[in-house]
């Protein structure tokens, strides 16, 4: 089994060396710091209203301004990281396992599993993008955990698609047959051996679709779909601030900003890792 | 000299396309209008386009009152129970036909004999309508009732040309909107615009305009932006945001006047924890219905005071619930909830701002309320359930009294028969006291007897508070300033039939 771990700083240093890449590794670290510290870090109670200050652009007291209901946006773009992250990150999360194995399983079997497991796939993949996403939430309703759950639908099929074709080129190499040859089983052999050869895709994959999911999230906020008020959520608060753009634009930049400087950053990080993990273009 | 000459006629030739063109007025509605029959319309937009079509006994004014219009006089009988109306003579139909008694009673009789969406507000009160000669006409009542005037001035009291409706049975009859009114009917694109043109003798003489088209724009922003570009005349439903820009500018004046619309959150009174009279008194002094005007329509509101709005035939102002948090958590308190609880707000997608705003204000006395944002269809089925099997616990909505008189909210919506489903009553309100007050101000036909019975129903409603009224809101209408006399009416009409270009 080829050892992996060393080359981290292998990876690393590659990532640096471009400077997209590093770019997008350090705004997904700030942001990601951002979200974890908001109960901390953000200056007012993100719910706090005070309509009598309504629409007030920014200024020393409210750095980025105050929205409809008086409430401080800064506070709420940086709550909006934590619900954005948090929410995105356990879909992927749960879509990336189970699409890993069901992808692992499809690419070692083939056959009538491969079959059954891959069209019920190509169906969920027929659906033009967020249109998934927003038929599975107007269906359950709006709300987190719903979210979650159309987020991870919405993401399946491309883990289980990267998966197969990984696992499907790794299976034919000699250490499979070594390791076939040894008396291993199959589920050993898949998980053991094939599997952790076939990561640097998923990985790419899985920081491409946090992207995607946060743009998801935003945009079934941005439709009322997403997550309920008050809650501070970038889509929600953007959407609100549609009616006022001529008056109060502070009101949909700062969480417009928001949704998109994280999304690029993601971008900018699969990217990167994209180029330092892919072996054929380790000596570039 | 050949010069001037020569000026004195391009200037001439000017004046001359100008005057050929004629004065057309473009108004910007925001949605179609649903039918062009008065009697089967319960929409603004058909109200609107249908008072510049026909005209009817009596009219509106800008403030609510009533003036004569077909009729030019009329009288009650002793026992409250018959009206006689002398009729305008010499009145013609867009079609010829005349307009005399008979055709009052064509009318009516369509609406009596019911299924038209307006049939609810004669035929329970009305008996009979009796020809005495070509140009008197006779009401008879069942019961005397107080606002049978402000009935027959609501838009289904419009007179449509009698040939028309014995002609076509009563779904075509929007078809062919044939009135006495001030413009003729020329076309309707649905989903586009409507096209009136003036009717050259109309009996109050020919209108200063030559033709009006109603053309629908739904996006707000777009039909301030057509105004701004001079592709409208007249534009509906400024957003409040634009109005202080829009009233900068010279080429535009803001019609800024009361609606008839109290928005208001409805407590579900049959279920704990808004059984409890204290609890509901808590929610209406934990509003802060001032700061929502200015927030969320930057000032062009005034917080509501009553079940019914100012302008409203009736009203009386109560002064309650001023703002007092503090009071709210005494209620509370008292009624056994003193660390507030958990409930539900519904709110249709119109209402989401000001449920948001409410939501953060009960937060501060204690109560976590959820906004349930539904769209309309959905809404009105959940409102719409009886409320001791509804899931809502309150909810916000408007009412408007299109007949522009107090009976028209207190008799749906607070009477307990007319309970959800059989009604309107939302709140399952159960009231004897209020119940009689009700019947008693319905059947008093002294306008100042009837005033004070509905002082004291105000007074009990807004007291045993199942409602706690929000806000009326200020109609906002802006035109181009080279517009004279546009009118609009609290029922939510804008009337450009007496305009005029300076």
């Amino acid at each position: 089994m080829p050892k992996r771990q060393e080359s981290f700083w292998v990876v690393w240093r590659r990532i640096r060396k471009n400077k997209m890449a590093a770019l997008g590794a350090f705004i997904v670290v700030a942001i990601v710091v951002i979200g974890i510290l908001a109960p901390f870090i953000s200056p007012y109670d993100p719910n706090a209203q005070d309509l009598y200050s309504s629409l007030e652009g920014p200024s020393l007291k409210h750095p980025f301004g105050v929205d409809l209901y008086g409430r401080d946006i800064l506070s709420r773009v940086i709550w909006g990281a934590r619900i954005s992250l948090s929410i995105s990150f356990t879909a992927v999360l749960i879509s990336g396992i189970l699409g890993i194995m069901l992808g692992a399983i499809a690419g070692y079997f083939e056959g009538i599993v491969d079959e059954i497991i891959m069209r019920a796939f190509d169906m969920l993949l027929s659906f033009p993008d967020i249109l998934l996403a927003i038929a599975i939430v107007a269906i359950l309703g709006p709300g987190k955990m719903n979210l979650i759950l159309a987020l991870t639908i919405y993401s399946l099929p491309q883990f289980a698609r990267i998966t197969r074709g990984s696992v499907i080129s790794e299976k034919n190499n000699e250490y499979v047959d070594a390791a076939r040859l040894v008396g291993e089983n199959n589920i050993n052999i898949l998980f053991r051996y094939i599997l952790p050869n076939c990561i640097s895709p998923i990985i790419v994959q899985g920081t491409m679709r946090m992207a995607t999911a946060i743009l998801v999230i935003s945009g079934l906020g941005f439709l009322g779909l997403g997550i309920q008020p008050p809650t501070p959520e970038w889509g929600t608060d953007l959407s609100v601030a549609r009616t006022y753009l001529r008056v109060a634009p502070h009101m949909g930049i700062f969480p417009g900003l928001a949704i998109f400087i994280t999304v690029m950053g993601f971008n900018f990080f699969g990217d990167g890792l994209n180029d330092a993990l892919n072996p054929r273009l380790k000596d570039r | 000299m050949r010069k001037i000459f020569g000026i004195f006629m391009v200037l001439l030739l000017f004046v001359f396309t100008v005057s050929l063109m004629g004065s057309t007025v473009r108004v910007l509605i925001p949605m179609d209008p649903k039918t062009l029959y008065p009697a089967d319309m319960s929409d603004n937009p058909s109200e609107e386009i249908c008072r510049h079509i026909y005209d009817g006994l009596v009219e509106f004014d800008e403030n609510s009152n009533i003036h004569p219009a077909l009729a030019k006089s009329w009288e009650l009988s002793e026992d409250g129970t018959v009206y006689t109306f002398h009729l305008v003579e010499g009145v013609k139909f867009h079609d010829g036909t005349p307009f005399n008694a008979e055709a009052v009673k064509v009318n009516f009789d369509k609406i009596l004999a019911g299924g038209l969406r307006r049939s609810s507000l004669f035929k329970p009160i009305v008996k009979e309508v009796r020809v005495v000669d070509e140009y008197t006409v006779q009401f008879v009542l069942y019961e005397p009732f107080g606002p049978f005037l402000n009935h027959l001035a609501h838009g289904a009291g419009l007179m449509v040309s009698p040939k028309v409706l014995e002609e076509y049975p009563k779904d075509e009859v929007w078809k062919h909107p044939v009135g006495t009114g001030p413009f003729k009917f020329v076309e309707w694109i649905k989903g586009d615009h409507i096209k009136l043109v003036a009717n050259e003798d109309y009996w109050k003489g020919k209108p200063q305009i030559d033709e009006i088209v109603f053309k629908i724009v739904p996006e707000d922003e777009t039909r301030v932006l057509m105004l701004e570009s001079g592709d409208a005349e007249v534009i509906e439903r400024v957003p409040p945001i634009h109005v202080p820009r829009l009233q900068k500018s010279k080429n535009v004046d803001v019609i800024i006047w009361p609606s008839l619309t109290v928005r208001f959150v409805a407590m579900n009174t049959t279920k704990p924890p808004f059984n409890d009279k204290r609890v509901r008194q808590a929610i209406a002094y934990a509003i802060n219905k001032d700061a929502i005007c200015k927030a969320l329509f930057r000032g062009y509101a005034k917080p509501a005071d009553s079940v019914i709005a100012p302008l409203v035939n009736g009203y009386y102002s109560t002064g309650l619930y001023p703002y007092d948090p503090e009071k709210a958590k005494e209620l509370l308190k008292e009624a056994g909830y003193p660390n507030g609880f958990e409930t539900n707000l519904y709110v249709a997608p119109t209402y989401h701002d000001v449920g948001v705003a409410i939501q953060g204000q009960l937060k501060m006395v204690g109560i976590d309320a959820k906004v349930v944002t539904l769209e309309w269809g959905t809404f009105l089925d959940a409102i719409y359930t009886d409320p001791e099997q509804a899931e809502w616990q309150m909810f916000i909505v408007g009412w408007s009294p299109s007949t522009a008189d107090a009976d028209w909210v207190v008799r749906p919506l607070f009477f307990s028969e007319n309970r959800v489903p059989k009604g309107d009553n939302h709140t399952g309100y159960s009231s004897p006291v209020a119940d009689e007050l009700i019947l008693a101000q319905m059947h008093e036909t002294n306008p100042e007897k009837r005033k004070e019975f509905l002082k004291e129903l105000q007074q009990v409603l807004m007291d045993d508070a199942p409602w706690a009224p929000i806000y009326v809101q200020d109609q906002l209408v802006a035109k181009t300033s080279k517009l004279e006399n546009v009118k609009v009416l609290p029922i939510g009409v804008v009337i450009v039939k007496y305009a005029y270009f300076k």
